[in-house]
């Protein structure tokens, strides 16, 4: 519901403008002032007396007490049978001396109310001096014979008020019906152009941001080029900035030679302005300024009036809009909540897509770029899991206050919810600026976080798509989605750009996904075996079990492409244990070649297994189930298990350990590795990484490393196994280096079961022969 | 305070019988007459006359049913007579109001200024609800009287005719009429206003109208506007008297500083679309149609009570007053008014009360407003 405020002007200018004499319109304006605030007195007083007063028999008006009132609020007024009483004044019209005093007996007038009593004082006012005139222009033709173009000023007298009628209900009409804000000050500043037929009408506010500036919000007549020199200016520029300095309406009849001209205007041909204020809850917040250019206009005390008038009602609309403002915040907030993000207060899918729909019909007006990044971290699943949810949700709170960091304010930065998030870009030049704002984004992410005092290292994956605006959002958001998937298959911490053909790549991995999750039932996984030999001597002690993966169509899937998949969905949680029970099965009745000693076995588990709670169970049932000694099994886990998560893969490991497996450290030297692992964590073998072993004859530092390795190893009682050990040559170095085992293509390849069947019982045979390629 | 209910069917006997029931009493000061215009209602002044004596002041109306202690009533007449060392009481008359209600109204309420002073004062006024916008009447008789004076009373009715009603002052019977009681009190005088209605809906926006005629709402014909609204059965908008029986139901209400005022609407012009309200409903205001049920009007009935008889400063009363909207009757029945009847004689609590269903109501206590519609306004002597 509006203000009451609004309407009650609306009733009351429609009583006043009913009567027909000055003293009839004080006698109504009085009685409807009183009527509207619900008080009991209300007097108009000038210079000679009290003309009207309600709330008191005739004759028995307190004429003294009244006129003793002073010409602002007071807080009590002792009137003879009221006792003393609180009540305002104000004046009406720009008359000196002439006000209206309004009582009411229980209830001291607010400040909102004295707003709208000194609107309805200047609507009474300007009533009285259109009355005014025409009674003079009846005493004219009483006087003289009445002539044709006197009738017509007659009328007009009577057709401008009839206007000014018009025009006023037409905004409060605005007002009442929640007309945009926009419309309402456009109606306002038409008005005054339609009233006082001076060219230019222009409605100046202070911005609420920088007292300093006011900035143009509605205007009538400006030129393109006017427009923009005064949509936003110091606040004392031009006659509009001296009303709302000085607080009163101001006349500038020479506005050439006036010091606070706007040049613009001046060479424009202004001659004269006028401005007067426009106040909220009292509080000066801008001006109402109408300019002309006709050679000597001068600003009547009506013309000034009907100004006032106005400026009354933008104070109205202004008021109107705060007051619905503070009702519709609850809708708002419940608008926002349904828009944002709760966790990070970003804007969310929804709030996106309606932005970039927005980007785009811009981009494809103004020709333009824009560019959609959509942005996927890296491990973030891992981190959830392993750290708990509070700990993701503040990894994803600081990453979206990175990610905001990293663009403009007038970009827009969203989370999809998860850990996916998406920002849009406008006025992108090029695809090379687009390209530098991923890798900016990317970087973003190198410094670790600090969540609850400790560093996360956390990566993001980048999908990019730059456009004209011809796409559809959703097509384009998907299109971003498609190239950060791409991305990812680059590997972490990667950005890439869309190319329609990603397309098919993508649907290749929604259907290798499909495809692997039915891949145990259909018996397209199977084991191979590669044996691990002592380097001096070449006996094979063990087998390490690898995982392939035959698809039915396209045949043999890489591991380093079907594993990350299988992580990142989850599925290698049951495939673990597939891998375990299979090979403890196919290992079990297999010995080492020579002395018959159970063959020693080696299951890589992934770091996603970490949070697998059945896998220690399941470890034990297995090695029950085969009869499988546990001192035969080496779990073998990546570094990876340690980044973020060292503390709870120490328990892991403990577990594991406590069931009376061995733990094998994979790829030992690669990425984050330290070797304080080495110590803190209950390993027992080191496995040194192919690309340490590669550089062992020619790079003198990797011979350092496996060196350091080896001895701190040795230091430690760990065993150390070389990987991918190709030539006699680093067989040799690793020798002397006193690594102890070893495997590559130097003793063999991964053979399936029954190859390896056949490897080992050849070993047997030649037990003291070469090894076998 | 002392009343009468009579139900005879002679004019004559009824005004006796009903006067000496109510002038058991000591010291009449003033008798107030509240009678059906089914009686001839001279015969009927002479018959209290000859019961009371002619020097009694007297002011009553004609009426839409009427009020009394044992319950409500039609086609009766209620006497009531207040009196006794306390009160002082002078009456005024104004004719040919409808022409000049305010001055007119003013002109009737000027016999306050004969009126002996005492501490407590109200100035009683009955009308013709039928003769124009009675905010004028309350601005007349506020204009004569003052922000001291509290204002209370009520348009006469017809019993529903919507042709003419009557005023009594002294011992003439007249018609388009002001008539005024000024009454002064040594102990406290109570009034309490409450309707029980609640707007609903999207408001209108008054876009002409002229005193208490609305031409358009929104910018469309008002009876268009408010048939299209409410959807009523299809005789309300061909037939005047289908019209004004849910129109008693279906009031407009129009938005005060504080409350919403409720206009019940009297009739509508099926030629050019308009709305006749009783009271002033201005151009440029909001409006909404406003609902009420048994519920909230009963509920509004314990609230005029209990505020008019808190008003009284723990003094015990005398007696009540009641105007009572005619449209209140509507949405309560027959049923439902006697159960209102019972309540406000409950607040009595053994004291008498008279009253009358009205086309208007009006008590101004606070502020210069004062007039009401389906409203029921509550004046408790002590």
């Amino acid at each position: 519901m509006p203000a009451w405020s609004t309407y009650h002007l609306a009733e009351f200018l429609a009583a006043v403008s009913s009567a027909e004499t000055p003293q009839a319109a004080i006698a109504v304006g009085v009685e409807r002032i009183a009527e509207s605030f619900d008080a009991e007195v209300c007097a108009y007083r000038s210079a000679e007396g009290v003309a009207a007063a309600v709330g008191f028999p005739p004759g028995r008006v307190p004429v003294a007490a009244l006129l003793a009132a002073p010409d602002d609020d007071w807080s009590t007024l002792e009137l003879p049978g009221l006792g003393a009483c609180p009540g305002v004044s104000v004046p009406v019209g720009s008359d000196l001396g002439t006000s209206i005093v309004l009582v009411r007996i229980d209830e001291p007038i607010t400040t909102e109310e004295s707003t709208m009593l000194r609107g309805m004082a200047r609507v009474l006012g300007l009533t009285l001096r259109t009355l005014g005139a025409l009674d003079s222009e009846r005493a004219l033709r009483l006087q003289q014979e009445l002539q044709a173009v006197e009738n017509q000023r007659l009328l007009a007298g009577v057709r401008e008020r009839q206007t000014l009628l018009e025009r006023l209900s037409g905004v409060q009409h605005a007002i009442l019906m929640q007309a945009p804000r926009q419309d309402v000050l456009d109606l306002i500043t038409e008005g005054v152009a339609a009233l006082l037929g001076d060219e230019m009408v222009g409605l100046r506010l202070v911005d609420p941001d920088d007292a300093d500036v006011v900035t143009l919000e509605a205007s009538h007549g400006l030129s393109p080029e006017q427009w923009r020199a005064v949509r936003r200016t110091s606040v004392e520029a031009g006659t509009g900035g001296q009303a709302i300095i000085q607080g009163r309406l101001i006349i500038s009849t020479d506005y050439a030679s006036d010091a606070a001209a706007i040049g613009q205007f001046v060479a424009s041909g202004i001659v004269a302005t006028m401005a007067t204020p426009v106040r909220e809850s009292g509080m000066v917040v801008g001006s109402l300024v109408v300019a002309s250019s006709r050679a000597g206009r001068v600003f009547t005390a009506r013309d000034e009036e009907i100004l006032d008038a106005f400026a009354a009602h933008v104070s109205l609309a202004l008021t109107d809009l705060r007051t619905r403002e503070v009702m519709n915040r609850a809708l708002d907030d419940a608008v926002h909540q349904a828009l944002h993000d709760p966790l990070t207060g970003l804007p969310n899918r929804s709030l996106f897509v309606d932005r970039l729909t927005q980007a785009l019909e811009r981009a494809r007006r103004q020709d333009t770029h824009a560019a959609v990044f959509f942005i996927d971290l890296d491990n973030f699943k891992l981190i959830n899991d392993s750290s708990g949810h509070a700990r993701g949700d503040e990894l994803l709170r600081a990453v979206a206050a990175r990610l905001a960091d990293c663009v403009r304010t007038t970009d827009t930065v969203a989370r999809f919810g998860g850990d996916e998030f998406a920002i849009v870009i406008e006025d992108v030049p090029d695809l090379a600026h687009a390209e530098e704002t991923a890798q900016r984004l990317l970087e973003a992410f190198t410094d670790p976080l600090v969540l609850g005092g400790d560093p996360v290292t956390v990566g993001a994956s980048i999908g990019v798509v730059v456009t004209r605006g011809q796409a559809h959002a959703d097509e384009l958001l998907l299109n971003a989605d498609v190239a950060m998937y791409h991305a990812k298959t680059l590997g972490k911490g990667q950005w890439s750009v869309f190319r329609p053909e990603m397309h098919t790549v993508l649907l290749d991995g929604i259907e290798l996904e499909a495809t692997l999750r039915g891949a145990i039932e259909r018996d397209q996984l199977h084991l191979v075996y590669q044996p691990i030999v002592e380097l001096d001597g070449g006996a094979t002690v063990g087998v390490e079990a690898l995982l392939r993966w035959t698809h039915p169509t396209r045949g043999p899937i890489p591991p380093d492409e079907f594993i990350p998949l299988a992580e990142e969905t989850g599925l290698i949680m049951e495939i673990g244990r597939w891998v375990l029970e299979r090979a403890c099965r196919d290992v079990r009745s297999w010995r080492v070649p020579g002395t018959g000693a159970p063959l020693a076995l080696t299951v890589n588990v992934s770091a996603r297994q970490m949070h697998d709670d059945t896998l220690v169970g399941h470890l034990r049932q297995v090695l029950q189930a085969h009869d499988f000694s546990a001192s035969r099994l080496t779990l073998e886990v990546t570094e990876s298990v340690f980044i973020d998560q060292a503390e709870l893969a120490g328990q892991w490991l403990a577990e594991l350990k406590g069931v009376g497996v061995r733990v094998a450290l994979d790829d030992f030297g690669t990425g984050y590795s330290s070797l304080s692992y080495l110590q803190r964590f209950p390993i027992d073998v080191v496995k040194i990484d192919k690309s340490f072993v590669d550089g062992l004859a020619s790079d003198a530092a990797d011979a350092k490393l496996v060196e350091a390795i080896v001895n701190l190893s040795q230091a430690l009682a760990l065993m150390t196994v070389a990987e991918g050990v190709e030539t006699d040559e680093q067989r040799c170095r690793l020798v002397e280096l006193g690594c102890a085992l070893g495997q590559g293509f130097y003793f063999a390849r991964p053979m399936p079961v029954a190859d390896i069947r056949r490897y080992l019982d050849g070993h047997q045979l030649e037990r003291s022969g070469s090894p076998s390629r | 305070m002392g009343t009468g209910h009579a139900r005879c069917t002679d004019a004559f006997a009824a005004g006796r019988e009903a006067a000496g029931a109510a002038l058991e009493g000591p010291d009449p000061r003033l008798l107030v007459v509240f009678s059906s215009q089914a009686y001839e209602l001279p015969r009927l002044l002479e018959g209290i006359r000859s019961a009371a004596g002619g020097d009694v002041p007297l002011i009553g109306c004609s009426t839409a049913g009427e009020i009394a202690t044992a319950g409500p009533g039609a086609s009766s007449v209620v006497v009531t007579a207040i009196g006794g060392e306390g009160f002082s009481v002078t009456t005024g008359r104004a004719t040919g109001a409808s022409d000049r209600l305010r001055d007119a109204s003013a002109e009737a309420a000027a016999c306050a200024r004969e009126n002996v002073g005492r501490a407590h004062e109200v100035l009683m006024i009955l009308t013709d609800g039928l003769g124009g916008d009675q905010q004028e009447v309350v601005r007349g008789a506020y204009a004569a009287v003052g922000a001291r004076v509290p204002l209370v009373g009520g348009c006469a009715g017809d019993d529903l005719r919507m042709q003419r009603t009557f005023q009594m002052h002294g011992s003439a019977v007249l018609q388009d009429a002001v008539v005024c009681a000024s009454i002064t009190s040594d102990a406290p005088i109570g009034i309490g206003v409450q309707h029980g209605w609640q707007p609903v809906g999207e408001p209108f926006v008054v876009t002409d109208s002229a005193s208490n005629r609305i031409f358009t709402l929104n910018g469309q014909p008002a009876l268009d506007v408010y048939l299209d609204r409410l959807s009523p059965p299809a005789e309300v908008a061909r037939d005047p008297g289908a019209f004004t029986r849910f129109a008693l139901t279906h009031p407009l209400g129009i938005r005060r500083r504080t409350s919403a005022e409720v206009r019940f609407i009297a009739e509508a012009d099926f030629t050019d679309r308009s709305l006749g309200c009783i009271a002033e409903v201005p151009t440029g205001g909001l409006a909404w149609i406003m609902e009420g049920d048994e519920d909230s009007v009963l509920a509004a009935t314990d609230r005029a009570c209990t505020s008019a008889l808190a008003a009284l400063a723990g003094a015990a009363p005398i007696g009540l007053l009641a105007f009572d909207c005619i449209a209140r009757r509507g949405v309560l029945g027959e049923e439902g008014i006697s159960m209102e009847v019972e309540r406000v004689a409950k607040h009595a609590g053994g004291a008498p009360v008279a009253g009358f269903y009205t086309y208007g109501e009006i008590a101004r206590t606070r502020g210069s407003n004062g007039f009401h519609n389906q409203t029921l306004v509550v004046l408790a002597l002590a």
